[in-house]
């Protein structure tokens, strides 16, 4: 995950709730308004019947009450987010969600308030150990944002008022550029491989690691020694890419922030050192991740329209 | 709800609940008859099959059914049936709501017409079914609230809930109809009894006729009536005699208005008193048969009662004889034909039912127990007066079986003499409040009584007003209780059921009786009175039970929290777990469990799993080394394990298949299928 400095915490496991609250919905206020219609024609007529009918909706009123209130108490939640957030990009990510004590938590609705559209809808929660709950986030444009308050809400148990408690969960993220079409590597400055033999040749093995490309299994070793084994290509004398962002250019600023982005993304740079140059600012070719994602975010923070 | 691709159609459990709630609403209507009463239950079968309507239909004819049933109703309005008309039109908007193709918004109106038809119900029936129906319509109504919010989505928590809403929600709901305050009401104290609007209310006290039906309510008044001191200090309880009524038509009780002078006194022994007491338009009140009457003129009735010409209030001193029959011995033949009488149209039953309860008794005093027996047992006193129909004894002798003192007293008489018997309704005041000297009445103590006529033997008064028949002597007067309307009257030594009995004991009551009995005394006679009374009574209980009663309540309490503590630990195990043992749950880590005992198994039966791989780069490991069913199988629970943690999909209805996909790949590694 691209993150602007200083950065929060990865995950913030939530305090007790800040803020509580309540909402009367539609079918709440008919209610209530009926209730009390009818409370007023029992009490004036003293029928008995009517006063058995009418004890049977005060007490759906006080359960609705009593429950919801108690539907949200007890309550920890902690974001985790996907390690990349992309502009115009689902990403899936997750809440981890518990509640102490207490009987089940019913038909609960997790939502960010600050951005990423995310709303998660939870039909029961079990109290006990944290539960992690998928959930989606998604932005619509690129930049740095601070993401705080979480809202979890209920209208448990007869949608006559939805109740909920509120979270700050400060976490700064950098939405990243959508990534665009890659650059043709020949058109990059300094672009261009090597040369298929320096880039084919073997500077080492090692072991397979989450991530490394089939065609980059060595194959004898592997079944000689019956562990994945890798090779390590020489990519030194591959010559730098550079990524020019110029606003004065005829393509669109933002389509130029997004192409560079996708090369960046491109498995065929994997490995190549990747500078950038953009007006004011220069970043050095870099072939690690920790430079690439540099890159990423300092695309991501660009100016609108400069 | 049917299944898709020709699947077996299945009850859906939403719909069902909705139907019930519906139905209760139509229900109610149709115990309250009449022609809307008619309509509702009519209504019923299609609103039972409202499903099945709704998917044939398409929601067509449902416009029309709202259609003819407001006009109906609109004709109905002109022609000054205002009530049937908003029953009518509610009924059609059942229809309407219940057959609407738009499901959600139909259930919100199917469930506020069902309300109001309850609503309207409640004003035209007291049948005690309607007990039931409330009960159908309390316990599914918050389930059936709760579908088209979506906060009930079939979820195992969500079920659970179900049963405890069902089973909470009349309950408490018992309690709070018991303790919802009866509010003060213009032109009464408060509250009634009856399932209608048109209440008429009365007070306690004494009037000089007595008509049935007359008032729906009677509530208590306490103003002070009389004051009776002995010369020679209070003795056993008296009953202050007002006077007696023997004509009635049917409703109404009235007092032969022929007088004539007091004769002669001839003073004897007897209790000498002083009386104090208010205007009561010129009636005097007198405890006893009167020997000598000083300081006040008076004049006598045919029903023995006294009378005076003096006005406001009466302050006087007599000389009296408590106890004993009193009057002639032997009546005069018009005097018989007088307490003889009945009303035109009384209903045959009556009649019938006096000759089956006297067939067999020995003499007319075994008649007179074998009646007071069968009303003091059959009835239950009410604070109401459930007088339905045109014919208020046959509905209280045959239908209600509770009323106040005022139907207990005319049934007997009106039974008495159709078997015979002279009798007559006597009025006045019992159960005072003892002083040091004597008693003090207030129009609460009002009561009515029987007077039958013993041939030889003069005029016995008989009280068959629920408690009385068969009471001990009485008591010595209770303290105040200013909201005993009707206490039972005590009972003169001589009075006809202090006999032993002449006949073998009453066949129990059914429990159909008691229970209309609780109905009629519970529900629909619970009011203001009984609240108090219940407080009170629940004081005094709190006051006696003493460490019994509180190790009770502490009990009760351990016991409640022993539950309480039980449902917690159910919840937080969860049904899952219950049924397959500490290693299966819900929560997401079920799955990923399996997914991991899943790669154990594969790595003992020899497979090579790098621990550092993703489980799909696993999958796709085996798929290289050709292992294509462990392939399959790993993969079917890593996609089980992504959809539940990542996909926000519930793992209850995974778990299963993640259990089956585990358990075939278990058994194709036992088979032998190891590399």
């Amino acid at each position: 995950m691209v993150r602007a400095p200083p950065l929060a915490p990865p995950t913030v496991v939530a305090r007790p709730p800040a803020r509580r609250g309540r909402r009367t919905t539609r079918d709440g206020a008919a209610f209530g308004v009926f209730l009390i219609a009818l409370l007023g024609v029992t009490f004036l007529s003293g029928n008995n019947l009517l006063y058995l009918v009418v004890s049977v909706l005060m007490v759906l009123a006080i359960a609705s009450s009593h429950l919801g209130r108690r539907n949200l108490d007890g309550l920890r939640l902690a974001r985790e987010l996907p390690r990349d957030l992309f502009a115009g990009q689902v990403a899936w990510g997750a809440w981890r969600v518990s509640a102490e004590g207490g009987a089940d938590r019913l038909d609960l609705v997790i939502r960010d308030q600050d951005g990423g559209h995310s709303r998660v809808e939870l039909p029961a929660l079990a109290p006990g150990p944290a539960r992690r709950v998928g959930a989606r986030w998604w932005f619509g444009h690129r930049g740095r944002l601070h993401l705080r308050t979480v809202r979890i809400s209920s209208r448990w148990p007869f949608g006559l008022a939805e109740r909920w408690v509120e979270w700050d969960l400060p976490e700064d993220v950098v939405v990243l550029c959508a990534p665009g079409e890659p650059l043709p590597l020949a058109r990059l400055r300094g672009g261009g491989r090597g040369g298929p033999q320096a880039a084919d040749e073997i500077e080492d093995l090692r072991s397979y690691r989450p991530g490394d490309r089939l065609r980059d299994v060595h194959w004898p070793t592997s079944a000689r020694t019956g562990r994945w084994t890798v090779v390590v290509r020489r990519a030194f004398e591959e010559p730098p890419i550079w990524l020019d962002v110029d606003p004065r250019a005829d393509v669109p600023w933002e389509e130029q922030l997004s192409r560079a982005t996708g090369t960046l993304l491109d498995p065929s740079t994997r490995g190549r050192a990747v500078g950038l140059r953009a007006p004011g600012r220069t970043l050095a070719p870099r072939r690690d991740g920790a430079g690439r994602r540099a890159l990423l975010e300092a695309l991501a923070t660009m100016p609108r329209q400069p | 709800m049917s299944g898709a691709g020709g699947a077996t159609p299945r009850l859906d459990p939403h719909e069902a609940a909705r139907s019930v709630v519906s139905v209760a609403g139509l229900a109610a209507v149709a115990l309250g008859g009449g022609t809307s009463g008619v309509l509702a239950g009519l209504a019923i079968v299609p609103d039972v099959f409202a499903s099945l309507l709704r998917r044939v239909l398409h929601g067509h004819v449902r416009h029309l059914v709202l259609a003819f049933l407001g006009a109906a109703a609109a004709g109905a309005l002109v022609m000054g049936q205002g009530a049937e008309a908003v029953l009518w039109l509610l009924v059609g908007l059942q229809l309407h709501a219940r057959l609407s193709p738009d499901v959600a918004a139909g259930s919100r109106l199917s469930l506020l017409t069902a309300t109001l038809l309850l609503v309207g119900a409640s004003t035209r029936t007291t049948s005690p079914w309607f007990l039931v129906v409330w009960g159908a319509w309390a316990a599914l109504l918050p389930w059936a609230m709760a579908w088209p919010q979506r906060t009930d989505v079939g979820h195992p928590a969500h079920r659970r809930w179900r049963l405890r809403f069902a089973l909470g929600v009349p309950s408490i709901a018992l309690v709070v109809f018991l303790v919802l305050p009866r509010w003060p009401l213009p032109g009464g104290a408060g509250g009634t009894g009856q399932g209608r609007t048109d209440v008429t209310r009365a007070f306690t006290g004494f009037s000089e006729q007595v008509r049935l039906g007359d008032f729906d309510r009677l509530d208590d008044d306490p103003a002070v009536v009389a004051e009776v001191r002995f010369e020679d200090g209070a003795p056993e309880p008296v009953v202050l005699r007002a006077g007696a009524l023997d004509r009635f038509d049917g409703r109404t009780w009235q007092r032969a208005v022929a007088r004539r002078p007091t004769p002669a006194w001839d003073p004897g022994p007897g209790r000498r008193l002083r009386v104090a007491q208010s205007d009561l338009g010129g009636t005097v009140l007198l405890p006893g048969t009167p020997v000598g009457i000083e300081g006040l003129a008076v004049v006598q009735d045919h029903n023995d009662g006294f009378a005076t010409d003096a006005q406001g209030p009466l302050a006087f001193e007599a000389v009296v004889r408590l106890g004993g029959p009193f009057g002639p011995r032997v009546l005069r033949p018009h005097a018989r034909e007088r307490y003889l009488q009945r009303p035109e149209g009384l209903d045959p039953r009556v009649g019938a039912l006096a000759g089956r309860l006297v067939d067999g008794a020995a003499d007319d005093a075994a008649r007179v127990d074998a009646i007071a027996e069968h009303v003091a047992r059959e009835h239950t006193y009410a604070r109401v007066a459930v007088h339905g129909g045109e014919d208020p004894v046959a509905t209280f002798l045959f239908e209600t079986r509770a009323g106040h003192c005022e139907y207990f007293a005319t049934a007997t008489v009106l039974l008495l003499r159709s078997a015979g018997l002279p009798a007559r309704v006597a009025t006045g005041f019992v159960a005072g409040e003892a002083l040091e000297d004597g008693f003090r009445f207030r129009r609460l103590h009002a009561h009515a009584w029987t007077e039958v006529h013993l041939a030889g033997v003069g005029w016995v008064p008989l009280d068959t007003t629920r408690g009385a028949v068969g009471a001990p002597p009485a008591p010595p007067p209770d303290p105040p209780a200013p909201d005993a309307k009707d206490p039972p009257t005590p009972r003169p030594p001589d009075a006809v059921s202090t006999r032993p009995p002449s006949r073998p004991p009453a066949p129990p009551v059914p429990w159909s009786t008691r229970l209309r009995a609780l109905w009629e005394a519970g529900v629909l006679g619970y009011d203001r009175g009984v609240q108090a009374m219940a407080l009170r009574t629940l004081g005094r209980t709190g006051g006696t039970v003493g460490a019994g009663g509180a190790l009770l309540l502490v009990a009760l309490l351990a016991g409640a929290l022993v539950l309480r503590a039980w449902g917690a630990r159910r919840a937080r195990i969860g049904p899952a777990r219950r049924r397959a043992g500490p290693a299966a749950s819900l929560e997401p880590e079920a799955i990923e469990g399996l997914l991991e005992d899943a790669r154990d198994a594969l790595r003992a039966a020899g497979f090579d799993l790098p621990p550092e791989l993703p489980a799909l780069a696993q999958v796709g490991h085996l798929r290289v080394l050709g292992d294509t069913a462990e392939a399959d199988g790993l993969e079917a629970l890593v996609w089980l394990h992504y959809e539940v943690r990542y996909g926000g999909e519930p793992a209850g209805p995974r778990l299963a298949a993640a259990r089956e996909a585990l358990a075939t790949l278990r058994a194709h590694l036992r088979a032998g299928a190891a590399p």
